[in-house]
């Protein structure tokens, strides 16, 4: 009879405690960017790499604006149901100045005419490798005397620095409908980091948003519900 | 001593039940409990629909309006949701909770409400 008691004192004392907040998690909608059929005749490129004087494509042992057409066709045949037009050869613009390029509404019209597409997805690249070292200052805890000292440290990292101005034009009229800047920078612990991986790095970073720009998406939210 | 325990927890439910509540109708507290239980279990309907009752009783219950919000939110209810956020802040401006959710809602809502849209003559496809 006494431990009868005690439970429903102590189920009398867990109501109150039962008052407070409940965590839920909620699926939200993120619209896609670019409002979409979803069916439209797409044509990747051109890709233009931003000239960086000295950091130039002489550097890279790859051709940064061709692998990003190469792996933005890749990921718009997996995640969309876009009719991917296939490459042209030599489609090059007038200019190799970007905002000059985006204006260009005779060139647009004209390749989008010559592919029948109904959306060209281009734009420009600009991608650094950045090879740092230097001395840090870092705090160090003597096993001898226990004391603490500060001391100089080496650090060396490579960070890689990715820019994409993304413009997306109608193939019918040369306009352009929608450009979104992409950024992204990631950093290695170690000098030297390969380049190649490094991008990668930076583009796998960025593939939500990327496909964010054509495809709506679901985000995860938390919110807090009250209970009496 | 779950032979206890059991029983207690019938006879205390239906005690609270009985003590603040009309036949047939329950108390804004019971709806709001089982609103959460719903929503909890993603029942959001059901969640809405007891939210709702309770809010006919208390319409000015800032915890109530808050859990109101989220569900609308859940039921991709935006608009219904930001008035209903508002007028929850409105019943209890200090409150943490709710700010909390307010501010992670506002951010969802501006980039929701903020898809870009071609122009209406380069919309149309061949």
């Amino acid at each position: 009879m006494r431990r009868a008691s005690a439970s429903l004192v102590l189920l009398l004392l867990a109501v109150p405690a039962l008052a407070g907040v409940r965590e839920v998690e909620l699926r939200l909608p993120i619209r896609a960017k670019l409002a979409v059929a979803g069916q439209e005749r797409v044509y990747v490129g051109p890709f233009l790499r931003e000239s960086q004087g000295d950091e130039g494509n002489g550097q890279l042992g790859f051709d940064v604006a061709a692998e990003f057409e190469r792996y933005l066709r890749r990921l718009l045949r997996k995640e969309t149901r876009f009719a991917l037009i296939p490459t042209l050869e030599g489609v090059r613009p007038a200019s190799s100045d970007p905002l000059t390029v985006a204006n260009d509404s005779q060139f647009w019209r004209e390749l989008g005419t010559r592919t029948e597409a109904d959306l060209i997805v281009a734009g420009s690249i600009d991608f650094q490798v950045q090879d740092r070292s230097g001395y840090k200052t870092e705090e160090y805890v003597s096993p001898i005397d226990g004391r603490t000292y500060y001391r100089q440290v080496l650090v060396e990292q490579t960070g890689f620095n990715y820019d994409i101005l993304l413009n997306i034009f109608d193939g019918r009229t040369g306009k352009l409908v929608l450009q979104e800047p992409l950024k992204d920078f990631q950093e290695r612990p170690e000098r030297n980091f390969d380049e190649f991986t490094g991008m990668f790095a930076n583009l796998y970073a960025m593939e939500n948003r990327l496909i964010g720009v054509f495809v709506p998406r679901t985000i995860k939210s938390k919110r807090l519900l009250f209970t009496p | 001593m779950t032979r206890w325990f059991v029983p207690a927890a019938v006879v205390l439910v239906a005690l609270t039940a009985c003590s603040s509540s009309a036949p047939g109708r329950l108390s804004a507290e019971h709806e709001m409990r089982f609103g959460v239980e719903a929503g909890r279990r993603g029942y959001w309907q059901e969640a809405l629909f007891r939210f709702e009752r309770a809010r006919a009783q208390e319409p000015a219950n800032g915890e109530l309006l808050n859990n109101l919000a989220v569900t609308q939110e859940a039921l991709g209810r935006f608009e219904d949701a930001l008035a209903t956020y508002k007028d929850a802040l409105k019943a209890e401006p200090k409150n943490q909770n709710i700010r909390r959710n307010y501010a992670r809602f506002a951010e969802f809502y501006s980039s929701y409400a903020r898809g870009v849209r071609p122009k209406a003559d380069s919309n149309e496809t061949r």
